[in-house]
Order: C-alpha cells, then sequence, then structure tokens
C-alpha cells in the first residue's frame, strides 16, 4: 500500500487523514529524519498493518508503518509561494518548476 | 496537465527528485506580467533568485514531460556554468530516454555542455553530424549548421 506524505504537512496528521484511522508511526524519528533533510518530498509506505489501539477500541485501527518503509512519489506536491520556494531552492540547490494553470 | 500528466506515477516522481514544484494560477497577474505568460499551460524553470532558464508552453504527456524537464534542467545547470551537471543530464537523456520530439535540441545542448566545459570544439561538430545524420528536418540541424567548418 502506497500513502502519500507532504514534508510541509505533519506526518502522522496526514497519514490518518490519508487512510482515515489513527496513524502510529513505528520508527517516527527515522521518518522524521528523512522528512527533515527534504527531498524526496513525498513518501511511499508499503507494509501496513492494522492493531486495535489500547484504551481506543472504538478506533478502528491504526496504520502502523514498519521500518524500511520505502520512499517514493505519489504525486506532485505543489506549493503556491514562489517566495518560499525560492528560499528551499536556495537552501538544496534544484531548480524550481513554476507552473501556471487555469482551474477553469 | 492536472488530469493526465501530473497524475502519473512517474511524472511526480521525476518532479519530486529533481524540482521544488510551484503552482500559480492565472489570476495572479503580478506573475503572469512578471513572466509574460499568457497562456496556460506555461510551466518555467526557475533558479532561487527567480530567474527564468527554460520555457515550455501548452500540453505535455507523461514521457514528453519528463524529457522535456530534464532538458529544462539541463539549461538551468548550463546557465548556472555547472556544466558537468548539464553534461550527465543530457547524457542520460539523450542515451536513455530517447523521447523524439525531445532529442535534437537535447543533443544540441549536449556539445554545447561539451564545449563549454571542455573548449574542445569537436563536440559540436559531433553535434553537427548526428543532427543531419538523425533529425535533418529539425530547425537544431540547421542551427548547428555553421558547425560543419569545425575539422571532424
Amino acid at each position: 500500500m502506497d500513502i502519500l506524505c507532504n514534508k510541509y504537512n505533519d506526518v502522522e496528521n496526514l497519514l490518518s487523514q490519508i487512510t482515515g484511522k489513527l496513524a502510529i508511526l513505528s520508527e517516527k524519528n527515522h521518518i522524521k529524519e528523512q522528512v527533515q533533510k527534504g527531498p524526496p518530498l513525498v513518501f511511499s509506505v508499503r507494509m501496513i498493518k492494522l492493531r486495535k489501539i489500547s484504551g481506543k477500541r472504538s478506533q478502528t485501527g491504526a496504520a502502523f508503518i514498519r521500518k524500511g518503509a520505502t520512499l517514493m512519489a505519489m504525486h506532485v506536491c505543489w506549493v503556491d509561494n514562489l517566495a518560499k520556494a525560492q528560499e528551499t531552492a536556495r537552501k538544496t540547490n534544484k531548480p524550481i518548476l513554476l507552473d501556471f494553470f487555469n482551474p477553469q | 496537465m492536472g488530469t493526465v500528466t501530473y497524475p502519473n506515477p512517474g511524472v511526480a516522481k521525476f518532479v519530486d527528485l529533481n524540482f521544488i514544484p510551484v503552482q500559480v494560477e492565472v489570476s495572479n497577474k503580478e506573475l503572469m506580467q512578471k513572466y509574460n505568460v499568457s497562456w496556460t499551460p506555461t510551466i518555467l524553470v526557475l533558479d532561487a533568485d527567480g530567474k527564468e532558464h527554460y520555457r515550455s508552453v501548452g500540453f505535455l504527456p507523461p514521457d514528453t514531460f519528463i524529457a522535456t524537464f530534464e532538458l529544462g534542467k539541463a539549461r538551468y545547470y548550463l546557465d548556472l556554468e555547472q556544466y558537468a551537471e548539464a553534461r550527465a543530464v543530457l547524457e542520460e537523456l539523450v542515451t536513455r530516454c530517447p523521447v523524439p520530439e525531445v532529442m535534437p535540441e537535447a543533443i544540441f545542448f549536449q556539445g554545447v555542455a561539451a564545449y563549454k566545459h571542455t573548449h574542445d570544439p569537436k563536440p559540436l561538430r559531433a553535434v553537427y553530424d548526428t543532427l543531419t545524420a538523425k533529425y535533418p528536418q529539425s530547425e537544431w540541424a540547421k542551427r548547428a549548421e555553421p558547425y560543419k567548418l569545425i575539422p571532424a
């Protein structure tokens, strides 16, 4: 199973939104460290297990991510602030891809 | 782009690995004017100072998108005088990702990057030879015509 995670968001919150379940990262520090390192921006997490949370029986389960989760992009994580992107570009030495689009 | 190209996992992976992706709506008149954009989709490659290095206008299917912006990344490196990086990107593009629409320009700039890196003009002559043999009708073959004067 692949799950998207954007580095601009909190890992667990985003996982919870996507899975609709309480997300618990077994390797929280490992993943946070990778998020802080910057790109790749998107996490793909495999081998998700459901388990009951003690004292929270109303929860249907938790997304449990094993060590060694694979990282890869699932979709483009656009930002809408060019100034912020320039800051990131300066730090990462990466070019900016600026897409002008018409939402209609 | 939003329904075909950007949801493609290969495109997503490519963009996230190689770029800081920014999306702005056409209602952002300030940026539209600053970058002289009058049609969508228009996609630019910028540096950290906001300076433009490459531009694509119109829809691109996933494979062409990746090849086009590999080229855009190479042009960015070339402009920033990071010639080794530019050559590596272009070599990869020309040898491993042969999208015909992008190839003539990629071959042209492969020669340019090699020349700028080494000051040896022979790669420019190789550009002329390759383009006239493989893509004789392309505009890039015409642009390379002066290089036929360089001894092989």
